[in-house]
């Protein structure tokens, strides 16, 4: 689903962010990165749905190469991938039906498929009684449940999360979490980056740990931190 | 695209223009006033050509005769008028006959003229009509040379004048009309590129959840489209309005001069003014999205 190959990424004339960074992921994986601030976890993501090129190296992603992807292939490919981000980017004025229906409307959905859809999806999320709430009216909680609703109405096969349980208690995080990890039992490719030791330690999944723009550990059923 | 992509985008960028309030009205202004004065001067300039193809067709040579020819070289010399190529119709105007045409159009000043009409100073003539206007120079220049004429005339001069004032204003109103088009694409996208600001956040999203570029351009172009395109509509109502007003007024007071009747001008004027407006607005619109929206 995912592979990196040698990557770098080096941002203007600044020090490398990423520095010769390998990477598989299996379909159907459920992976969380970690490492300390500025380690390049963002970074990572943002080169996993193309919002930026790797510097050097290969990013293949879906079985596409980024690098050599045309710029109109771009949106085909990013409906493939979910993306919940940690400020949500939802829009704040508007409801939370038409805050996932967006993706869909924009994407030329019909309207037949969209009311068939969306309502599974925040079924999906518990949010079923909130659609027809403001985003602005909704708790952190649930606007990140409206985001990963978002990002699930295409029916990816890949799932990414930045830090989806940042700003959340831990009680909220961890019904988030169960969230991702309901998808990731419906097939769907599961990556986190994510701070949050507590949540890492629990589930007991796959961790890639990322240190300086380097990948310093890779464990099956990893712990936030190294197991001495 | 499909339809109700259609309709998603054109509800969008109906949305866009009425959020803009401020904005929307100064560029459909600004687009009406632009429009209206290139029509003012289009109008014009198809009018003063109007003016000349008209009297163009009036066009006749006046063929003074030397006084002492006789009825029969008259005739004889009418004959030889006729034979000439391009000449279309022929017909004599006695000395008598001039002085009675010159009293009417005297009116009711013709006591002037009393004191002549014992002796008449007027010459015969041949009054000419050429098949093809364009052909009146040529045909003065050979009956020139023919015996029994004096001087031959036409009022070429006039004719040619009024077409080069035409061209003028057709090329100075274009030139101004351009400038002022330039002008308004600018204000367009500077009232597109506001929404384009205004809305940034949403594009943003629009762009990682796997919206086309077109998809987002769109609703931009539309909403230029829509502020130049009833910016024309405006145009077209006052222009319609005014030159019905100034018909009415020529036909009143200078019946004889001729005007083009306001249809089917005025239908081709609307539709040409619209396209123009929407041409306008999109172009106003993609400057500011190559700018402002990298998509
Ligand atoms: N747009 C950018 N321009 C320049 N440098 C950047 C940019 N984005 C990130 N960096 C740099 O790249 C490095 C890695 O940043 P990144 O955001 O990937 O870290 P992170 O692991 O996500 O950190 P955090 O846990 O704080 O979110 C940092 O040194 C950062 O300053
Ligand atoms: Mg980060």
């Amino acid at each position: 689903m995912i592979e990196l190959a040698n990557v770098h990424k080096r941002y203007g004339r600044y020090e490398e962010a990423l520095s010769g960074v390998d990477l598989h992921v299996d379909p159907g994986e459920f992976v969380f990165i970690v490492g300390p601030s500025g380690a390049g976890k963002t970074t990572l993501i943002r080169l996993l749905y193309r919002e930026e090129l790797p510097t050097s190296g290969t990013v293949r992603v879906a079985g596409k190469d980024l690098s050599r992807m045309r710029p109109r292939e771009v949106p085909y490919f990013r409906r493939q991938v979910g993306v919940v981000f940690q400020d949500f980017k939802l829009l704040p004025e508007r409801t939370v039906w038409d805050n996932v229906a967006f993706a869909l409307v924009v994407t030329e959905v019909s309207p037949k498929e969209i009311r068939r859809r969306v309502p599974a999806v925040l079924e999906l999320v518990g949010l079923r009684d909130r659609a027809r709430m403001k985003a602005q009216e909704l708790s952190g909680g649930e606007q990140q449940r409206v985001a990963i609703a978002r990002a699930l109405v295409h029916g990816p096969p890949l799932l990414i999360a930045d830090e989806p349980t940042g700003n959340l208690d831990p009680t909220t995080a961890w019904e988030v979490v169960q969230v991702l990890v309901d998808v990731n039992h419906r097939g769907t490719t599961v990556v986190v980056a994510s701070h949050a030791k507590a949540l890492v330690d629990a589930l007991r999944r796959r961790v890639v740990e990322l240190a300086a723009g380097r990948v310093v550990r890779d464990e099956v059923r990893g712990l936030y931190v190294h197991e001495a | 695209m499909k339809l109700n992509t259609w309709c998603y985008m054109v509800r969008e960028a109906g949305g866009n223009v009425r959020r803009n309030t401020l904005m929307s009205t100064a560029s459909v202004g600004i687009v009406a006033v632009s429009l209206f004065v290139l029509s003012v001067f289009v109008l014009l300039a198809l009018n003063v050509n109007y003016l000349a193809a008209t009297l163009e067709s009036q066009v006749q040579i006046q063929v003074f005769l030397s006084r002492s020819l006789s009825t029969a070289q008259t005739a004889a010399l009418r004959q030889q008028v006729a034979a000439v190529p391009g000449v279309r119709a022929v017909s004599y105007i006695s000395a008598q006959a001039a002085l009675t045409q010159l009293k009417r159009e005297f009116g009711r000043q013709q006591d002037l003229l009393s004191a002549v009409e014992q002796h008449n100073p007027l010459r015969p003539s041949l009054a000419v009509q050429t098949v093809n206007p364009h052909q009146v120079g040529a045909v003065a220049a050979k009956l020139k040379g023919f015996q029994g004429v004096r001087k031959v005339t036409y009022k070429a001069a006039v004719v040619r004048r009024l077409f080069q004032v035409a061209d003028a204003l057709h090329r100075g109103g274009l030139i101004l009309a351009g400038l002022l088009c330039l002008a308004t694409i600018f204000i367009v996208a500077n009232s597109v590129r506001l929404t384009v600001f205004a809305r940034r956040h949403e594009i943003g999203i629009m762009k990682l959840v796997g919206a086309t570029d077109a998809l987002i351009r769109w609703p931009f172009l539309l909403e230029g489209m829509i502020l130049g395109v009833v910016g024309s509509l405006i145009a077209t109502g006052v222009l319609w309005e005014s030159y019905r007003l100034l018909e009415q007024g020529v036909q009143r007071t200078i019946p004889f001069l001729p005007m083009l009747p306001s249809y089917p001008l005025m239908g081709e004027l609307a539709v040409s003014l619209a396209a123009l407006g929407a041409l306008i607005g999109v172009l106003g619109s993609s400057l500011s999205l190559r700018r402002y929206l990298r998509v």
